[in-house]
């Protein structure tokens, strides 16, 4: 096991309504597997409570946390949670963010409300969490941070805020993997491609009044790699390798998992 | 340790340095494998790599296309598939632009860059004709260089091969991902592999530690490791990459 005894906290560990499985449930069940206690955090408890027993029936430990990650106290009572019940924190995967599910939309179409809550939701939330755990991580002297960014920041992409937040997050984990590296503390970004989970596919479906069927072959056809979308298995691969001792040399980096879209551009 | 079982391998520059430690680890995780190199003798020392590993060893030329298509319909013959080729196989002048000969530059461009050509070619031309398995035909990871996006220090054939190698990487990526041809690179910063000479002086050593943000300089096998998650049925979407594992270097 790649992860025995560490202790993970993967924000955003449920997942939207629809079908399949999502980055954030499917990073959550590797981690378990490999070992880790994972704190499943989400704002939608009950779907982190499905994660959580979907981890119980492979044998693994896992607990569910509720948190709205906008809010800093709330950040602080999950970072508490994990350090409290498990005594460490190896491993933060902050996985959550929003695009046309915050409101998002193209530029002359966005409200400063649906701008506001995207840059809470996918950048405020990953940066206090990563305030709140880094000290933790500088006293045992080691740990592991993945965010999760897209592949909407190295090619071409629609609404704006999504864009503009995913893109901060990439210059912001190589700022924490250079200020932290001292500490032997790891922090890397994974740029997911075009993926066919719930979030991607099913809001769209829903958004555009098209059948899941549909979303799916435009997307599918997009991908360079095998014509066929990524999953939530392949980011949840990425973040594994991310996250073990196997990646213990790796900092500051972004790794796309995006089928090779990002080196055929337009 | 089974992440690579059933699958066939090909590794150049594999007697020493990197190209060892990623046969070692390859073996471990259950490839066949098929060890190329211009010698058995091991840059580090001891015992020829091969013989530790019991494994087939083919010395060959990776500049040398007769060679490289050789290595390539051996590799093959025990499963009748390539899954995985790794380019490792590298040398280097040391020189700066001015004291650079047209020769040496050529000899560092032949086994470094159309080296890396031969063997994606050949291993392409045969992974087309396998059956895609775990999403894959068959797979390349080529061994980069941080240098070639950051300058290699008095080193200008070396920087140059490599940032040719990372583009190459992604052009095969591109134009073959249809085909479920799966093209990765792994760029290494700064690996103490056990090599003497230039690549320990001190003027280097402390150049590489004030640069490398972690605490420790690499290993052979931490590029084994990445070589190994790129080659393996856990990364079936990612490909064009050109994977850092520096330490932290090109994000300061």
């Amino acid at each position: 096991m790649r992860l025995k005894d560490r202790v993970a906290i993967v924000v955003g560990a449920g997942q939207s309504p629809g079908e399949g499985m999502g980055n954030g449930r499917a990073t959550a069940l590797t981690f378990a597997r490999e070992g880790a206690k994972v704190l499943c955090v989400d704002h939608n408890l009950k779907s982190a409570q499905e994660t959580v027993e979907m981890i119980g029936a492979n044998q693994g430990t896992a607990m569910a946390f509720k948190a709205d990650v906008t809010k800093e106290a709330e950040i602080k009572a999950m970072v508490a949670d994990a350090h409290s019940r498990w005594g460490r924190i190896d491993i933060l995967h902050n996985n959550v963010g929003v695009s046309l599910s915050g409101g998002d939309a193209e530029l002359l179409e966005i409200t400063e409300e649906a701008f506001d809550r995207c840059v809470a939701i996918n950048l405020k939330s990953c940066i206090l969490a990563a305030k709140h755990v880094i000290p933790i991580m500088r006293a045992q002297k080691s740990g592991a941070i993945i965010n999760i960014s897209s592949m909407a920041v190295i090619t071409t992409y629609p609404y704006v805020a999504y864009k503009a937040t995913k893109a901060a997050m990439v210059s912001f984990t190589e700022q924490l993997a250079y200020q932290n590296a001292a500490y032997g503390i790891r922090a890397n970004v994974i740029l997911p491609g075009l993926m066919n989970t719930p979030m991607a596919v099913d809001t769209r479906a829903r958004t555009f009044k098209k059948t899941r069927a549909e979303v799916e072959a435009e997307r599918d056809a997009k991908v360079p790699l095998g014509k066929k979308m990524g999953t939530g298995w392949d980011v949840a691969n990425a973040a594994l390798f991310l996250a073990s001792d196997e990646a213990s040399f790796i900092t500051g980096v972004t790794l796309p998992v995006d089928g090779g879209a990002s080196v055929r551009r337009g | 340790m089974t992440r690579l079982a059933g699958k066939t391998a090909l590794i150049t520059g594999a007697s020493s340095g990197i190209g060892r430690a990623i046969a070692t680890r390859f073996l471990a995780e259950g490839a066949t494998l098929l060890l190329m190199d211009i010698t058995e003798a091991v840059v580090e020392g001891g015992e020829p790599t091969h013989k530790i590993l019991d494994v087939p060893f083919f010395q060959g030329d990776v500049s040398n296309e007769k060679d490289v298509d050789e290595a390539v319909r051996r590799a093959a013959l025990p499963t009748g598939r390539l899954d995985i080729v790794v380019n490792d196989a590298v040398i280097r002048i040391g020189k700066k632009l001015t004291d650079t000969s047209l020769e040496e530059w050529n000899r560092v461009m032949a086994v470094n860059l159309a080296g890396v050509f031969l063997m994606c070619r050949a291993a392409v031309r045969q992974m087309l004709t396998q059956e895609i398995r775990h999403e894959a035909r068959g797979r390349i990871v080529n061994i980069s260089s941080q240098h070639g996006m950051i300058s290699s220090p008095e080193d200008v054939s070396y920087g140059t091969s490599k940032a040719g190698v990372v583009y190459l990487t992604r052009q095969i990526a591109a134009d073959y991902g249809r085909d479920s041809i799966i093209c990765n690179a792994v760029a290494p910063g700064k690996i103490l592999t056990g090599k003497t000479g230039r690549a320990v002086e001190p003027r280097w050593l402390d150049y590489s530690h004030a640069r490398t943000p972690l605490p420790r300089l690499g290993r052979s096998e931490d590029v084994a490791n990445a070589a190994l998650f790129l080659a393996s049925d856990e990364a079936t979407f990612i490909t064009g990459e050109n994977l850092m594992v520096d330490g932290g270097w090109m994000a300061g």
